[in-house]
């Protein structure tokens, strides 16, 4: 065990320290002073405090290194700044609780207990099965490096790639490691921990704080606790949203602070006014969660606009009884929540901006005959056989179906174009979602309508149909494509469909919590079959470690470390060719595809990024030049059927 | 908003009943026909057989 692991280990465990310390610090604050805010609104404002402390503090020092040209992006550097961020809240938000307090385990653990206590046996049972699930789903996670295609394609290999050189600095190698990456910071700080199996739960805490979210918004909608929890666990168990949290998606990173800010802004929607300097807290808090989704993801760069407007809304909703300088302290709040997005977001459009002129860098802006064409420089080099399922399933979902008959059928086909892999971070609705959603959500539409018109009062409900309805419509105008961008809009639906449980009488929510419990059940019998077919498989092929689960040769932990492979195989080798300790530098695919294919891997090639290993795929579209001498150190035919197809790992010889 | 102020929706009976059918057969439709359903049960039939067979051998 060297020394910098365990001088890294131990700031890591520090800076973890300070930043709990920090959270539970302005959670307990919040929770004192800010009028009907709920424990778990409490636990949201905690983990937005810890994120956007860790996040901001990489951006300082990234920043630092901006300026100065000096790489110091490293855990000790981090941690120094996490330190000042503890001082400096130590100093502002006073001492924590002498006993207990809102956050302790005990407290919390109490309340769960008691809210699980209260509710229907049939809802209780339906959590039983819920909690199962996810216990499965964290169960194989444990026995599996990290997964998930976009995962190993881009997102972790960038996080190495900083983790290894001890910089945030603009990455020449491929536009999909040029993007707001706020995402892959936590996986990034989680290498300090030595430990690759961590990754795998590197979205764990986002889908704890997703869950929570939901189960606010939905206990500010409706007073029943079923369908708040129902609302929860519906939610944190489509498939869609479970393959997201265990595959280290940043996807999961985005919904559930986008969530999160949602439901801290619907937090000031109260019946009494209260003085417009406790609500600001509550706004820098949505701001921070906001802005974490903002350097995380590009697509949420319009919403900045829409939800600025959403808290100028619930500013003037939240003082309407205030009768002087109204006016000003909406302004206040609006301009706050601006500011505290820009906080955790800001840096990575300065860096794009200094390094191509581009804050919005890969992205390209043109005009065209019908609105603006967002483009990104050498989206043209893609293989055209990337989904070679589409014809052989026309009734699926395809990758960017804006298709309204599609969609109309889609909860109930519930299917995906992937061959027979329809649960994964791109689909799944899954039963619970279907059985309830659709018919619960324009129920409650219908009767929000009616109940509007007669009432001509603005409630919690009516905003969370705003978000949803605008969220939805921004996605269906074809900016971004996939269905897991909307599972924020997912867990809103859910929110909506315990409205409709809660407006239901008790004799009929019984027969509904039957049905909760069947489909629940149906749910997670479907869910399970992936994850116990892989645990099978892995159990019965003994392939536990990192070079048999991602089948690369294990000689690749066995190369002196520091030295440089080439992937001139799949995309989905980036990752994996770094090896279990992150010890190897690897030149992804992406340098041969950007900005024009390399057809043939000469020495030029070679000497340009100073490659010492190519591992290479013979089915791939580059060859290797005949100039280049090489020794094979492993070979290995891919499929028996077709003996010439395999991958070979060379060392080139000088 | 307090759990007091809320102005709580109430559904007729008739209303909530006919939500509880709709519920219900979207249910049974998921079941009967969604591919994931089919696949999935498929796919412990999979498990099942090799497991016989392992066991078998």
């Amino acid at each position: 065990m060297s020394v910098t692991f365990l001088i890294n280990f131990a700031c890591a465990i520090l800076a973890i320290s300070l930043l709990h310390n920090l959270s539970r610090r302005s959670a307990e604050r919040a929770y004192s002073q800010v009028n009907g805010l709920r424990p778990a609104e409490a636990w949201i404002i905690y983990f937005v405090v810890f994120f956007s402390g860790l996040t901001i503090s990489f951006h300082v020092v990234g920043a630092i290194e901006l300026v100065t040209g000096f790489k110091i992006v490293r855990i000790t550097t981090v941690t120094g700044i996490v330190a000042l961020l503890w001082g400096a809240g130590r100093l502002s938000l006073g001492p924590l609780p002498r006993e207990g307090g809102m956050l302790s385990c005990a407290q919390t653990l109490g309340q769960l207990r008691d809210t699980i206590g209260s509710v229907d046996p049939l809802v209780r049972w339906s959590v039983i099965v819920a909690g199962s699930i996810m216990s499965l789903f964290v169960l194989e996670a444990a026995t599996r490096p990290p997964t998930g295609w976009d995962t190993l394609v881009y997102h972790l290999p960038l996080a190495v790639k900083w983790f290894q050189q001890g910089s945030l600095a603009f990455i020449q190698e491929s536009w999909k490691f040029q993007m707001p990456s706020n995402g892959e910071l936590f996986p990034m700080f989680l290498m300090y921990l030595g430990t690759e199996r961590f990754l795998s739960f590197a979205c764990l805490p986002l889908l704890l704080l997703a869950i929570l979210a939901v189960h606010s918004l939905a206990s500010r909608v409706t007073d029943s606790r079923e369908g708040a929890l129902f609302a929860a666990l519906g939610f944190g168990t489509m498939p869609i949203v479970l393959y997201n949290a265990f595959n280290v998606a940043v996807d999961m990173y985005a919904t559930s602070f986008f969530l999160s800010s949602v439901c801290l802004l619907l937090g000031l929607v109260q019946p009494h006014a209260q003085a417009a300097e406790k609500n600001l807290s509550l706004v820098g808090m949505a701001g921070l969660a906001f802005g974490l989704v903002l350097g995380g993801r590009y697509i949420y760069v319009p919403l900045l606009l829409f939800m600025t407007g959403l808290c100028g809304l619930v500013s003037i909703i939240s003082l309407a009884q205030i009768r002087t300088g109204r006016w000003k302290h909406v302004i206040l709040m609006t301009s706050t929540f601006v500011v505290c997005s820009l906080l955790p977001s800001v840096f990575w459009y300065v860096r794009n901006f200094l390094a191509t002129g581009n804050p919005m860098n890969p992205l390209q802006f043109s005009m065209v005959a019908n609105g603006i064409r967002v483009s990104t420089k050498a989206l043209s080099e893609r293989s055209r056989g990337a989904m070679p399922y589409v014809q052989d399933a026309p009734s699926c979902m395809v990758v960017s179906d804006h298709n309204f008959r599609h969609w109309l059928v889609a909860p109930w086909e519930d299917c995906w174009t992937r061959g027979w892999d329809h649960f994964s971070e791109n689909w799944g609705l899954g039963a619970v979602f279907t059985t309830f959603v659709p018919v619960m959500t324009i129920a409650v539409v219908l009767l929000t309508i009616a109940t509007t018109v007669r009432r001509r009062q603005v409630q919690p409900l009516h905003i969370v149909l705003l978000v949803a309805a605008v969220f939805l419509a921004y996605w269906w105008l074809n900016l971004f494509t996939m269905a897991r961008s909307i599972i924020p809009v997912m867990g809103m639906s859910f929110v909506v469909a315990a409205v409709g449980i809660g407006a239901l009488s008790s004799s009929i929510q019984r027969s509904l919590y039957v049905l909760l419990f069947c489909a629940m059940t149906a749910n997670a019998v479907l869910l399970a079959a992936k994850p116990l077919e892989a645990l099978g498989i892995r159990l019965h092929h003994q392939s536990w470690s990192h070079s048999s689960f991602y089948e690369v040769p294990p000689l690749i932990d066995e190369l002196p470390a520091g030295s440089v492979i080439l992937n001139a195989s799949e995309e989905l080798r980036n990752y994996p060719l770094f090896g279990q300790r992150w010890q190897n530098r690897v030149i992804t695919d992406r340098a041969l595809l950007e900005p024009t294919i390399v057809p043939v891997i000469g020495n030029r090639f070679i000497e340009q990024w100073g490659i010492e290993y190519i591992y290479y795929d013979t089915g791939q579209r580059w060859t290797l030049g005949d100039e280049v001498k090489r020794e094979v150190l492993y070979e290995h035919v891919r499929d028996d059927s077709i003996p010439d197809h395999k991958e070979i790992l060379y060392r080139i010889l000088r | 908003m307090s759990e007091q102020e809320r102005p709580t929706m109430q559904l007729p009976g008739y209303v909530g009943r006919s939500l509880v059918v709709l519920c219900t057969g979207s249910f049974l439709v998921y079941l009967l026909h969604s591919r994931a359903a089919e696949t999935y049960v498929a796919t412990y039939m999979r498990v099942l057989r090799r497991i016989v067979l392992v066991l078998g051998s």
